[in-house]
């Protein structure tokens, strides 16, 4: 695995070897990865090839039968939020009262409220705030979903495939969102997609997941990551898809999924 | 629309003028199954004096007193279970044979117990729901939905927040929506008790009746106890079941 240039200082988190067993098959071949503070990793792979457990295991949530996860020094796992694909909201409560779940669930202090809403100012959610959960559209569910996330104020956000049921201004906006966030605070997000162009517009490396074509006998999921050319990376999402050398990256994703 | 609402009436129509033909003018019928202008005229009577609206009111306050009781015991004894897990692998399977009880089994004995006033009734309203109540609230506290769960461990909620803010809410929409059916077994049980030993209530009123072979009593009665049932139904499923529905999924 070829480093970026950046990764002179420990991880946020590293997976060694990390292997995860569901009854008696295995999930993936052994997983090496580290977590960088100031980067978004892109997660791609067809489906049940073990992304979401990939993230569970990065949360710690999830603890593998094989192998080591690693946190730097000053990380504590509180700080490591995962954002699951289900909206999962509390209809008893308002989304106001959703929204600040996690701060409230983390004792963030008693400026929460002025938390919330800057939240909700973030992810355009104010105006529905006194709302209930019922009557939300999927995409409504999903933004309060992010900004709850976000407003318990994690170092390391694990979104499980964030973008479903966003619109096309909302993806774009959550994109450019997320650059600015890691480059606050020595932050690091890691964000499952099925969408390869996505994974390449946003990331700094795409890992993903596929079938090795070298070896028949092994039927196991192997995980690599291939990081976004400088060329490329130093430029933000919105202005990525045009760039000359994007579809090219993005073909040679895809070409590691043919052969799988 | 107005149509269709009035065809609803049609069967009721064709059950009363059915009756009518048959038991009308011919006095060994009309002795066993009176018709529906006498029982409408006893109900009418006793409607207006205000001896139906008394019974009814005994007989409802009796289930209601029962049911509060009850529902609140069955949240409270269920919640603990939820969270003592030690207690509830113990006690779990005694819960679910008690649930399955006949609890009518019992009535004769709420006599001993509870001497055979209103707490008599009451109790037997109790006894008929407090496990339903109990074993709503145990499941709702000890599974709540997944991906709700899933959110709490990705905040690493400890434990005692799981319970108040996952578990407590979960438990009382299982409750609420197990109210209607409840509320139908403590009325049923509230009348149970009047038959046995009474002298106020529906149960006593239609008891007495019968025993007179006063059959347009009988049915003024049945007719009132009908009515303060579909009464209490509807303002239950008003208040509970439906804000609940939409908070269980």
């Amino acid at each position: 695995m070829q480093l970026p240039p950046t990764v002179e200082e420990q991880p946020l988190i590293s997976l060694e070897g990390v292997q995860v067993v569901y009854g008696a098959n295995h999930l993936f071949t052994p997983v090496h990865s580290r977590i960088v503070a100031g980067e978004l990793l892109s997660i791609v792979g067809p489906s049940g090839c073990g992304k979401t457990t990939f993230l569970l295991v990065l949360a710690g949530l999830l603890r593998p039968a094989v192998g080591n996860r690693v946190l730097e020094n000053k990380l504590v796992d509180s700080r490591i939020i995962y954002v699951p694909q289900q909206d999962a909201l509390l209809p008893w409560r308002s989304l106001r009262a959703n929204l600040g779940l996690g701060s409230e669930l983390q004792h963030l202090g008693l400026a929460s409220a002025a938390r919330v809403e800057k939240w909700a100012r973030i992810f355009n959610v104010t105006s529905f705030l006194e709302k209930r959960v019922h009557e939300l559209s999927g995409g409504m569910r999903k933004r309060i979903c992010l900004a709850r996330a976000f407003c318990a104020d994690p170092s390391v956000v694990l979104l499980d495939e964030p973008f479903n049921n966003l619109d096309f201004v909302d993806r774009r906006r959550v994109e450019t969102f997320l650059r600015t966030w890691i480059a606050e605070d020595r932050r690091a997000a890691v964000c499952v997609t099925h969408d390869i162009e996505q994974a390449v517009a946003m990331g700094d490396q795409v890992g993903y997941f596929s079938k090795p074509p070298d070896d028949p006998r092994n039927d196991l999921m192997r995980f690599d990551v291939m990081p976004i050319p400088e060329s490329l990376r130093k430029h933000p999402p919105s202005q990525r898809w045009a760039h000359p050398e994007f579809h090219g990256v993005v073909e040679k994703i895809e070409r590691m999924f043919d052969h799988g | 629309m107005l149509v269709r609402v009035g065809l609803r009436f049609l069967p009721l129509l064709v059950f009363l003028a059915g009756w009518h033909l048959i038991c009308a003018g011919n006095q060994r019928r009309t002795f066993l199954f009176s018709t529906p202008g006498r029982v409408a005229q006893q109900f009418w009577e006793d409607l207006t004096s205000g001896v139906l609206a008394g019974h009814a009111g005994i007989t409802a306050s009796e289930a209601l007193v029962g049911f509060i009781l009850a529902t609140l015991a069955g949240t409270i004894i269920g919640l603990l279970l939820a969270s003592w897990s030690r207690l509830s692998d113990i006690v779990a399977p005694y819960l679910g044979m008690l649930g399955a009880v006949p609890v009518y089994a019992l009535a004769p004995m709420t006599i001993i117990w509870f001497g055979i006033g209103f707490w008599q009734k009451a109790g037997i309203a109790f006894l008929s729901t407090v496990f339903v109540a109990t074993n709503q609230a145990f499941q709702g506290a000890s599974h709540p939905p997944d991906d709700q769960m899933l959110i709490f461990r990705a905040f690493r909620a400890r434990p005692l927040q799981v319970l108040w803010k996952l578990r407590f809410p979960v438990a009382l929409a299982w409750v609420a929506s197990g109210c209607r059916l409840n509320v139908g077994f403590a009325f049923l049980g509230a009348f149970l008790g009047e038959i046995i030993s009474s002298n106020v209530g529906l149960g006593h009123y239609i008891m007495k009746a019968s025993s007179l072979y006063d059959v347009p009593r009988v049915l003024s009665g049945v007719l009132a106890l009908l009515m303060v049932a579909f009464a209490i139904d509807k303002a239950v499923s008003a208040l509970f079941v439906a804000r609940a529905r939409s908070m269980v999924r």
